[in-house]
């Protein structure tokens, strides 16, 4: 499909039957030749394409083709593109191909250059080691910068090269960064956004039957989302079917288009063509890379009003010693809040692929302070457990999921009245808390009375001269043993 | 027509084309016709009118539309069958257009081409000729240019 695109002539020729035995015939290839020599992003997608996917199968062969086929505008793009791990070895070829530009059997190969592009539309998520390999013989500015790259962006996700790879790159970001968050109100707002939007499509015109194929892609892929169907490898797979991922890029296409067509005045001023033909040779035609200002754009009415930025880094032979990144920001502010959603895009010239950074580590001391909070226990403790600040209680770090039962009075053996507390028997926290015992022998007797039990003749009663603390038992009282005790207690200091 | 029904294709490229054929149905634009050939829906036969107050006035051309399957992404591949006499189609039929190369844009439709091919009848573009002799006639002579024209022109029918 892309093969049709950077060969324009291809299906035009095809059906040219035998019916037609005309000398004019070699005119079209001819005309064509010189009349499609200006537009470069058909011409420098085979560039794209060999360089990503095949670097070894790059012959001088082909750069001469191509090289020949650019206008020297384009020249520097050649000799940036050209720089990958696949020319380490090659001589510098002329960029400019004077000898060959009028040769034409390069001609020929070159119109007929196919680019192969073939693997998932999104890739599985690699570690940038990868990257760093691939760059290792290439020349000293890659391999320097992707080695730069690797302690802060881990991984990264290839794009396929098919001449959609940009807007692929950002419009699976942006599906994954709002998965990631997790939120079914996020992503239902964003589905009212996205389809909101679809009112730049009518009022530029474009019929509903016709939009309504892609973005329906799109609003569905919303639906699953919203409907937890959906996580981070289901994602992929969708987007590697290829009649999603390519309803989705054209709709973002689209958007994109009549969004800028709609602020003519804000895009005119970047770029030196009338702002419409930019839009209908740069965005509107399907496999037509992305560049800085489509970019610009996409990110302005589909990406930062989501609350999320978008960051690309240029992996490119400046003297730079890491890759230069530029984020798009809502309002063009360089401030961004620390926990917003990025979009991390590293581009090769002609290329971009996704890029995540090391996730930093959580903050576990704000997990502590929330952790402690509902132990309710403590703060019923009467007795010396009161006195002792409560910021003793913070669990170091390992004793964090301990704490609670640790320091849970009660199966510490605590009692909230430590006067009957088993536990602590011998140990006299005061004066008021001392334990009434009495010989076993004497208790209980069966005629008890309030009177005679507040009496020193009671036995188990602390003024009575027979009263031996250590051999005391509670008494046993009518009710539960717990309330009796309590009763007693409170008793006990009655009478003192 | 029953015998024309057009065949089912699998996925967004026949419910695209289905319902463009409908639309095609339902507002009839002036002097546009297309239909699929032999039931293939990925291949249509269309026909324009030529447009009043140019050499084509009067003459009704055939044309051949081959639908790439992953269409809309990739534009159609559209040849006059009709012999033609214009600059900036060639004499097997081959259109240079913009919107059927670089410019094509996934929003547009049989309709809207047809449409353009219309308008590319009545102002060629002269400058990039496909034809330079149709180039050089057009404002030079157009007596030669409507003589060489029918020299070349046959009906629809007879072909």
């Amino acid at each position: 499909m892309d093969g049709s695109n950077s060969n324009p002539n291809g299906n035009t020729r095809r059906g040219t039957g035998a019916s037609f035995m005309d000398p004019t015939v070699n005119v079209w290839d001819e005309h064509h030749q010189q009349h499609h020599h200006p537009i470069l992003p058909q011409h420098q997608a085979p560039l794209e394409h060999q360089h990503q996917h095949d670097p070894a199968s790059v012959t001088s062969d082909h750069q001469q083709q191509l090289a020949q086929h650019q206008t020297p505008s384009a020249a520097y793009d050649v000799a940036v593109t050209t720089a990958g791990p696949a020319d380490a070895g090659l001589p510098p070829i002329s960029l400019h191909g004077e000898l060959a530009y009028h040769d034409p059997e390069l001609q020929r190969l070159s119109q007929n250059y196919t680019p192969d592009v073939s693997g998932p539309v999104v890739g599985e998520l690699k570690s940038s080691k990868e990257l760093v390999i691939e760059y290792s013989n290439a020349d000293p500015a890659f391999a320097r910068k992707t080695q730069a790259l690797l302690p802060k962006y881990a991984a990264y996700r290839k794009i396929r090269g098919d001449g959609n790879c940009g807007w692929t790159a950002i419009a699976f970001g942006f599906f994954e960064q709002l998965l990631k968050l997790g939120d079914v109100n996020r992503i239902g707002m964003e589905h009212a956004r996205v389809a909101s939007l679809n009112g730049l499509l009518s009022m530029a015109g474009i019929a509903s039957y016709i939009y309504e194929d892609f973005t329906e892609v799109t609003f569905d892929l919303f639906k699953i989302m919203a409907a937890g169907k959906v996580d981070v490898a289901a994602l992929v797979n969708y987007f590697n079917d290829e009649s999603c991922s390519n309803a989705i890029v054209m709709h973002f296409r689209l958007i994109t288009s009549a969004w800028m067509k709609n602020r003519v005045d804000s895009y005119q001023p970047f770029t030196e063509k009338p702002l419409l033909d930019y839009v209908a040779t740069h965005v509107d035609p399907f496999g037509v890379e992305i560049d800085h200002l489509a970019l610009m754009a996409m990110c302005d009415c589909l990406i930062l009003p989501a609350g999320f930025a978008v960051e690309v880094g240029y992996l490119d032979r400046s003297a730079t010693a890491e890759v230069n990144f530029h984020r798009f920001n809502k309002d063009g502010s360089e401030i961004t809040p620390p926990d917003m959603p990025v979009i991390r895009l590293l581009y090769r010239p002609g290329h971009y692929d996704i890029l995540y950074k090391v996730e930093e580590p959580e903050l576990h001391p704000v997990l502590h302070m929330q952790a402690v909070q509902p132990v309710q226990p403590v703060q019923h403790v009467q007795s010396f457990i009161s006195a002792i600040p409560e910021n003793l209680f913070m669990p170091t770090p390992a004793a964090n999921h301990g704490y609670h039962d640790l320091f849970d009075p009660l199966q510490m053996g605590f009692d909230p009245y430590p006067a009957s507390s088993p536990g602590l028997g011998n140990f006299r926290h005061s004066m008021l808390s001392l334990p009434e015992f009495q010989p076993a022998p004497f208790q209980p007797l069966p005629f008890q009375t309030t009177t005679f039990r507040n009496s020193p003749f009671n036995p188990s009663h602390f003024q009575s001269e027979n009263f031996q603390p250590e051999i005391y038992q509670p008494p046993v009282s009518p009710t539960t043993s717990s309330n009796g005790s309590k009763k007693h207690d409170r008793h006990a200091s009655d009478s003192s | 027509m029953e015998n024309a029904k057009p065949t089912h294709v699998d996925g967004a490229v026949g419910k695209r084309l289905q319902t463009e054929l409908m639309q095609l149905m339902m507002s009839a634009t002036d002097g546009i016709s297309a239909f699929p050939r032999d039931g293939n829906l990925l291949s249509w036969t269309a026909t324009i009118k030529g447009p009043i107050d140019t050499p084509y006035e009067g003459l009704t051309f055939k044309l051949s539309l081959d639908f790439p399957s992953n269409y809309p992404m990739s534009p159609p591949s559209i040849m006059f069958t009709t012999p033609m006499f214009h600059p900036n189609i060639d004499m097997a039929g081959r259109i240079c257009l913009d919107i059927l190369k670089d410019r094509w844009s996934a929003v547009l439709n049989v309709q809207s081409i047809l449409v353009s091919l219309q308008s590319l009848l009545a102002e060629p573009n002269n400058k990039s000729p496909l034809n330079g002799q149709a180039a050089e006639l057009w404002d030079k002579d157009p007596k030669e240019y409507k003589r060489l024209l029918m020299l070349r022109h046959r009906e629809a029918d007879d072909i």
